[in-house]
């Protein structure tokens, strides 16, 4: 495993990430994820069908560089299929910060990094950069996406952080499932089917109360 | 204090100054803000961002209280993450930087809040110039004792609700000699009596009535600032 | 996209044709051009009391069949206004080979022009593969709007969630500028009862509207419908119900919403 890699995954990295819930607040608030088993199959869920088949092959493709997808195409396929306006920002966001975080991090190493907005095709393009492989990289951003999730929802629910882990672990072999299809999809395979977090995410603004930005 | 890296032609000519306001729940953060903002706004440029935990309270209440026009007030949701927020990962609160300077170019000084925190936060370097730390009477006169970053070494040390000691049963005395203690430069490699100048100030306040906002005051314009006015004074006076 | 394979085995599959061209003409729009071919047919267009030219696409064959293909195309000329809808649910049914029913939809709409396509549901019988991609071109000023509804099967008959494959494409393009895109791809699993994907429901839709008026009361129902604005400023729409009438007055409260403040345009008032 890539050093770098590790480092550039790990929650402490300066993206901002840890201040995003991308919906999972809603349902919290709203009393449809209240449980480790429905955490569980909300994280399974994402992987299955919403976040996994969207974001996750996003990097992958961008991990190959020019090879199979263009970063620029990425991004402009992530603008129009994030439709909700909060996950959409997040994502642009967040890909910001964590480019800054790693140029000036890595600043010889990613000299030649070509432009990306979004979150997954940033975490792509860097990694790939950095020399790891896009098994390793598209394995790390699925776990840092699932352990951010996991993270998020100690502070949303009343939930332990060894059972918030259990969910975590429990959602391993969807994770996986999630990591081989990134691997193989292509450009077109983007896309999902997760109308109910759409609509949560679309309400997060208008909570009353929130310790999440989306 | 302020930064002065080399200034390539990207960089603004006017840089705004950019001021942590710490502290735990309830010690008068944003009490403090509203006073300044009040006192200053006629001789800077002003903007503040906040860092509420769960809400955009504190941002309605500035705006409420008609300190700043609401969009130089910006909130911060910061995830649960308070202390996160303002040391280890400040990206959020840059980007509000970013945009409060994108959008009001002369702006001289951000406050930034953190949101209600415990003895332990502190901001990172990377994200103000000069941070300080807002404790009250209330929670005993034993705190500034108690140490951590914030008494430690924060820029500025705030002791507000002096009003209170005497129906807490905090002497004042003590947490002056306490907090002096504590912000001794010095403190750590043994020297026993350090002088006045090697203390990193602290100010007893009573925001409710006023009473220390103008050594607050100083200590911004003329250990920030570098402005030709008499310096803050210094605990019990 | 006729699936060569399925040809080559000697299936029994049937390709439906509907082209449709329609203009303004003497203040009306009029259906000036069309070619039908079974089992795509459409039945007398008429005028709504608002001047819309309202048709119906029939399909008396009673469905899809793994390996059909629908091509449908619908051109609507400057200030003409078209809705078209679908007399009945569309019945998605398996092939024996598995091969997936195809459908492409190809919508042009010029400047000033409106065109409305308002499908009923999609219902994806056990076992079977619907892909379908919808692609609308718009002159600037043009108006559009559409619906498309999903059921997790035939959910009367207690069939949920058994078909192999829904995927469906839509895209709606200004001139170079895509204004949005959307991919519903689901293969079912035991995840699609997730908390965030379907939970128990089984009505989903989602929908784009585009036209000159700003949206001031963005349709919204608690949980079950929301809308916004995409990144290029079209307008965008989800919804999920338990039962198919809940989601269709939804949907059709949000609809009538986005077109009155889009399109400044008064009710649909539709005889069936």
């Amino acid at each position: 495993m890539n050093l770098r890699l590790l480092q550039l995954a790990d929650s402490a990295f300066p993206s901002g990430a840890y201040a995003f819930s991308d919906g999972l607040e809603t349902l919290t608030v709203r009393g449809e994820v209240r449980t480790a088993a429905e955490l569980k199959a909300f994280l399974c869920g994402q992987l299955a069908h919403g976040w996994g088949q969207q974001d996750a092959p996003a990097c992958a493709l961008a991990w190959t560089g020019m090879l199979r997808a263009a970063p620029d195409e990425l991004d402009a396929l992530l603008d129009d299929l994030k439709l909700v306006r909060g996950p959409r920002e997040a994502s642009l966001r967040v890909g910001a910060n964590l480019r800054r975080a790693a140029l000036s991090l890595w600043p010889e190493e990613l000299s030649t990094l070509p432009p990306t907005r979004h979150h997954a095709p940033t975490f792509g393009a860097v990694a790939a950069a950095l020399g790891a492989s896009q098994a390793d990289t598209v394995t790390a951003y699925v776990s840092s996406w699932l352990l951010g999730r996991v993270a998020a929802a100690t502070k949303l629910m009343k939930l332990g952080g060894l059972d918030a882990q259990r969910a975590a672990r429990q959602a391993g072999d969807a994770a996986q499932d999630c990591i081989q299809h990134a691997l193989r999809a292509t450009v077109s395979d983007l896309g999902g089917f997760s109308p109910l977090l759409d609509i949560a995410a679309a309400e997060q603004p208008g909570l009353d109360s929130r310790l999440f930005q989306t | 204090m302020r930064q002065t890296g080399a200034m390539s032609p990207e960089t603004p000519s006017h840089l705004p100054l950019k001021i942590g306001v710490g502290g735990p729940v309830g010690s008068g953060k944003t009490a403090l803000l509203e006073v300044l903002c009040r006192e200053l706004r006629g001789r800077y440029d002003l903007a503040v961002i906040t860092n509420d935990i769960y809400t955009f309270e504190d941002q309605r209440i500035l705006t409420a209280a008609a300190a700043l026009s609401p969009e130089r007030i910006r909130g911060v949701q910061t995830g649960g993450c308070p202390h996160t927020a303002i040391r280890e990962d400040t990206s959020l609160n840059q980007e509000a930087v970013e945009a409060l300077q994108s959008e009001f170019p002369g702006l001289d000084l951000i406050f930034i809040e953190s949101g209600g925190d415990n003895l332990a936060s502190s901001f990172s370097p990377e994200l103000v110039d000069a941070w300080l730390f807002v404790l009250d009477v209330s929670g005993g006169e034993k705190v500034p004792r108690k140490g951590g970053p914030g008494v430690r070494y924060s820029d500025l040390l705030i002791i507000n609700k002096i009003d209170l000691a005497p129906n807490v049963g905090a002497d004042l005395r003590v947490m002056d000699a306490d907090a002096r203690a504590q912000r001794s430069v010095l403190h750590q490699s043994g020297r026993s009596e350090p002088g006045p100048e090697q203390i990193r100030p602290f100010i007893f306040t009573d925001l409710k009535r006023g009473l220390g906002v103008r050594d607050v005051i100083a200590w911004i314009e003329h250990d920030l600032l570098f402005k030709p006015v008499a310096p803050p004074r210094i605990g019990l006076v | 996209m006729i699936p060569a394979a399925a040809a080559s085995l000697g299936q029994q599959t049937r390709t439906g044709a509907l082209h449709l061209t329609f203009e303004r003409r003497a203040a009306q729009t009029v259906l000036v051009g069309e070619f039908q071919k079974a089992p795509l047919m459409i039945v007398r267009p008429f005028a709504l009391p608002c001047g819309t030219l309202s048709v119906f696409v029939v399909n008396p064959t009673g469905g899809l069949l793994g390996g059909d293909h629908n091509d449908i195309q619908i051109s609507v000329g400057p200030g003409a206004r078209v809705l078209v809808l679908t007399q009945s649910a569309t019945r998605v049914q398996p092939s024996a080979s598995g091969t997936a029913a195809t459908q492409t939809v190809q919508l042009a709409v010029a400047a000033g022009g409106r065109l409305e396509y308002y499908p009923e549901r999609v219902l994806p019988f056990a076992g079977s593969r619907l892909v379908q991609s919808l692609r609308a071109s718009l002159e600037p000023g043009a108006e559009l709007g559409l619906t498309e509804t999903l059921a997790s099967g035939r959910v009367l008959s207690g069939e949920r969630l058994k078909f192999a494959e829904y995927r469906s494409r839509t895209e709606v393009w200004c001139g170079p500028q895509r204004l949005y895109l959307d991919q519903w791809r689901l293969s079912p699993s035991p995840q699609t009862r997730a908390p965030g994907i379907w939970g128990e429901l089984d009505y989903a839709a989602s929908g784009v509207f585009v036209g000159p008026g700003t949206i001031q009361d963005w349709p919204a129902e608690l949980g079950r419908l929301a809308s916004g604005l995409t990144a290029s400023g079209a307008v965008w729409l989800r919804a999920a119900a338990a039962r198919g009438p809940l989601l269709d007055a939804d949907l059709g409260a949000a609809r009538q919403a986005l077109r009155q403040q889009l399109f400044g345009a008064s009710p649909l008032q539709i005889r069936r």
